[in-house]
């Protein structure tokens, strides 16, 4: 019974399957030059959502954190870069800034929020929402209630600036994958699953759940700040009721959850899901969104593991090196 | 002179809040969840009987009398058919389910009745439009005394409820210790279904108010959610009789905000909101409820 | 006549096996004590009973009945009530609201809160006070007390003396010679090895999960019992 074991990150077939997907992600970047602008501009809203499942998925799936109020950043990071663009900030270096300025308004609200548990963080996020909608309502500069135009594009020939702005969303996409990988793969990965299968118990071995849960915060707060600026420079028109509205955290709670709560591939999976259901169904209306409603609760209670959890079962190896295997040392 | 005013309006509308909150305080007591749909059965209950008051032309009080057994008997079937199953699924799925449950009632509602902006007031006749007039510029309306007294006999009905009958104690038994409470032989699952019950009625019972006091469609759910979990955090969590006063402080926060400015209104109530979260007392507020449910 | 017969019972605490292939049958009106070293299982089986705790393995036949897939509350309805481990009382209850609560969906039976309160004459000036104000021998009388409201047939006790005063002990088990009269069927976790000789008709040990000993207490030697308690006779050892 003394058989030694070594822990190992990746197969060969892991290995094989990571470096396929990296040179996908690398090749995506080609798509402006061999399709047409409305499929680059599909594939921009694709690549949004997809952030938004990620940084989703980063919060609940990892940190325990259920929000309701992701659409804060996302309507921060928007208006951010409306508000650049009127100072003459040129509009892509604006939504690079109002990124970085959503994740630095997640670590001023963490102290705040992160004080709340369960629900009543998922609530609690819902209110800072409302009330920055509301007081972005109020300012006349920004458009007020009636919505505002993002200018400064206008010089580009639109099938460039859709280029432009599918490279830019591509970038944050595949930084942001890039970051959670890292985020799972360094020491902290340990420690996210640690707290994701029992807080309490990961708190009584020493692993130190608030500095962690700050750092995916910060980390969700700038992820979701992007796409609320990507999706600005995408549809060039918001409106602070829809920007700020709660129907985002419904597409992101349908994505993770669909997709597969706190696994890697999950989000990804559910975005795509996602978002060719939207292109089949969304001419559907209420009865559509009670369609998304349904199949989210169905998943919570008879599949909270996701679709990823189906294929990941089967599949004799990982597609990504994001956890430990055992294997007989020689 | 207007501020008087405004603070007394506010009172008032803080009984509304209250009432919106005690089923929101009564689940997250008993169960430890946040129920996300909270403020959307309170729109089906008032859509419920705007159906009621329009096909039997009965005024919305009325209408009540049929409509809260069967909101009793929604909320008995919402645990039995989704929360039960939810509650054994981890500390998320409730979250999960109650949210996607929002979306699912919001929406069919936004089916059968269209996103037209409905009154109950009209059909309610002179009680919604009454006042006494106290001076000038101060006046009682009818509907106000009557929302505050509801939202303090439901209160005081709660109250006693928890505290001096047999199911009063075996909600609290099971609120403390579940596991325990089973072995005395109290059933968790329908001790959960009948607070269910209960909240959903007090919830419709709120949401028949908003509609008579003033309009209603079929997305108001998410704001009262968010306004009865203002009022709960504001009077303290788990606190019923918390809840009237957390009531009270946020609708004199919004008819002070609306005094200034009509804009400011929710604002204010949510700007009080976050900085009763950042004081003191709000942190010593969840630190002491963590060591409790520990 | 045979109240509880379990059967190849095996119980999984976290990763570990905490009972494993446990066999043993329990008469009506017996006093029972479960002894072993901490970690031995005997919490585990208990609670196993009760329905507190899944079993992985085994069948546990109470009353002609197999009790399983029989929630908790509903073995309490059968007659089975167990004195958890820590006492577990409602801490924001007071003595008498914890007494209700259990007697509100009792069995028929000779306990109620008059009869409690004058077979527990010690809890008649606390019923006012919360549990969480107590002491312990206070709140472990108010918590076998809250088990016979119930009027269980088979009253399972865990650590009946842990962190008592050795005064508080006395009260303890006085109680339970007065239940004994009543002809209830006791089952006891007991650390204190004279107090279960002493107290029980059979005395069953766990070691690791298993059942290493199992007789009645009349005739068992001291020394018996310490080897099957520690799995070697710690007595001889150099």
């Amino acid at each position: 019974m003394s058989e030694r074991w070594t822990v190992i990150r990746s197969g060969t077939p892991t290995r094989i399957s990571a470096s396929v997907l990296v040179v996908v992600g690398i090749a995506m970047f080609g798509v402006p030059f061999a399709f047409r602008t409305d499929i680059v501009q599909q594939l921009t809203t694709l690549c949004t959502l997809l952030i938004m499942a990620m940084m989703w998925n980063v919060l609940a799936g990892y940190g325990g954190l259920v929000s309701v109020g992701q659409q804060a950043f996302i309507g921060f990071g928007a208006y951010a870069t409306i508000f650049l663009t009127q100072r003459d900030v040129p509009a892509y270096l604006a939504i690079v800034l109002a990124a970085v300025a959503s994740g630095i308004l997640a670590i001023a609200l963490a102290p705040l929020l992160l004080r709340l548990r369960g629900g009543q963080f998922a609530v609690g996020t819902w209110v800072v929402a409302e009330a920055l909608a509301l007081l972005v309502a109020l300012d006349e500069e920004l458009g007020g209630g009636t919505g505002v135009s993002l200018r400064g594009l206008n010089a580009i020939t639109p099938d460039w600036r859709r280029a432009y702005t599918y490279w830019l969303t591509l970038a944050f996409t595949l930084l942001l994958l890039t970051l959670v990988f890292l985020l799972l793969r360094r020491r902290s990965g340990a420690a996210i699953r640690a707290i994701r299968d029992d807080e309490e118990a990961a708190a009584s071995l020493g692993v130190r759940v608030k500095p962690l849960k700050f750092m995916l915060f910060v980390l969700a707060g700038f992820g979701c700040g992007a796409a609320g600026a990507l999706t600005l420079a995408n549809t060039l028109f918001i409106q602070p009721q829809s920007i700020f509205g709660v129907q985002w955290s419904a597409y992101m709670l349908f994505m993770v959850l669909v997709g597969g709560i706190g696994t890697y591939e999950g989000p990804i999976l559910g975005a795509i899901l996602f978002f060719l259901l939207q292109d089949w169904f969304a001419q559907y209306g209420a009865w559509y969104l009670i369609g998304l409603g349904v199949v989210a609760i169905a998943f919570a209670l008879f599949l909270p593991r996701g679709l990823w959890s189906l294929a990941d079962d089967r599949l004799p190896f990982r597609l990504l090196p994001v956890g430990y295997a055992l294997r007989p040392a020689r | 002179m207007t501020y008087a005013n405004a603070v007394l309006q506010g009172v008032f509308l803080g009984g509304l809040y209250a009432l919106f909150a005690c089923g929101l305080s009564l689940i997250f007591g008993v169960m430890r969840i946040i129920n996300l749909a909270h403020g959307d059965l309170a729109v089906l209950g008032a859509f419920l009987v705007w159906s009621l008051t329009t096909h039997l032309g009965a005024g919305p009080f009325v209408a009540l009398i049929p409509a809260l057994p069967v909101m009793l008997i929604v909320g008995y079937l919402l645990h039995r058919t989704v929360l039960a199953r939810s509650l054994r699924g981890g500390p998320l799925t409730p979250l999960l389910t109650t949210f996607g449950l929002a979306i699912v009632v919001q929406n069919a509602l936004l089916q059968a009745y269209s996103p037209d902006v409905r009154s109950l007031g009209g059909a309610a006749g002179g009680i919604a439009t009454g006042s006494w007039r106290l001076t000038d510029q101060i006046s009682l309306s009818y509907l106000g005394v009557l929302i505050l007294a509801t939202a303090v006999l439901v209160l005081g009905g709660l109250h006693l409820l928890l505290r001096r009958t047999a199911f009063g104690r075996e909600m609290r038994a099971t609120a403390q210790d579940p596991d325990t409470a089973a072995l005395v032989g109290v059933p968790a699952s329908s001790v959960y279904a009948k607070a269910t019950a209960i909240a959903v009625a007090t919830a419709t019972l709120a949401g028949v108010f908003l509609a008579v006091r003033s309009t209603f469609d079929a997305s108001s759910g998410p704001t009262q959610l968010i306004f009865a979990f203002e009022a709960v955090v504001i009077g303290g969590l788990g606190s019923l009789w918390g809840t009237l006063w957390g009531g009270m402080v946020l609708g004199v926060a919004q008819t002070i905000g609306a005094t200034i400015d009509p804009q400011y209104s929710i604002l204010a109530g949510h700007l009080v909101f976050l900085i009763v979260l950042a004081s003191p007392r709000g942190r010593s507020l969840f630190a002491f409820r963590r060591e409790a449910t520990a | 006549m045979t109240l509880l017969r379990a059967t190849d019972l095996g119980a999984r605490h976290g990763l570990l096996n905490a009972v494993r292939g446990v066999s043993f049958d329990v008469a009506e009106g017996e006093i029972l004590a479960l002894i072993g070293a901490n970690g031995a299982g005997k919490t585990t089986l208990l609670r196993t009973l009760a329905g507190a705790h899944p079993l992985s393995t085994g069948t546990i036949v109470y009353a002609d009945e197999d009790l399983a897939g029989v929630a908790a509350h509903d073995r309490v309805r059968r007659g089975i009530a167990l004195v958890p481990e820590g006492r577990k009382l409602f801490p924001e209850m007071t003595v008498e609201e914890n007494l209700l609560v259990a007697g509100h969906r009792a069995r028929p039976g000779r306990w109620n809160l008059d009869t409690i309160l004058e077979a527990f004459p010690a809890l008649r000036p606390l019923r006012g006070r919360l549990a969480s104000r107590l002491s312990g021998g206070q709140q472990q009388a108010t918590a076998i007390a809250r088990a016979l409201m119930t009027n269980p047939r088979l009253l399972l006790i865990d650590e009946v003396s842990l962190g008592l005063s050795p005064k508080a002990v006395e009260e303890v088990y006085a109680n339970l010679a007065a239940l004994h009269d009543d002809d209830a069927t006791v089952v006891l976790v007991e650390q204190d090895l004279n107090r279960a000789l002493s107290t029980a008709g059979r005395v069953i040990c766990l070691l690791e999960g298993r059942i290493v000993l199992d007789a009645p207490t009349a005739g068992l030697t001291r020394d018996e019992v310490v080897t099957a308690y520690f799995g070697f006779n710690a007595a001889r050892q150099p």
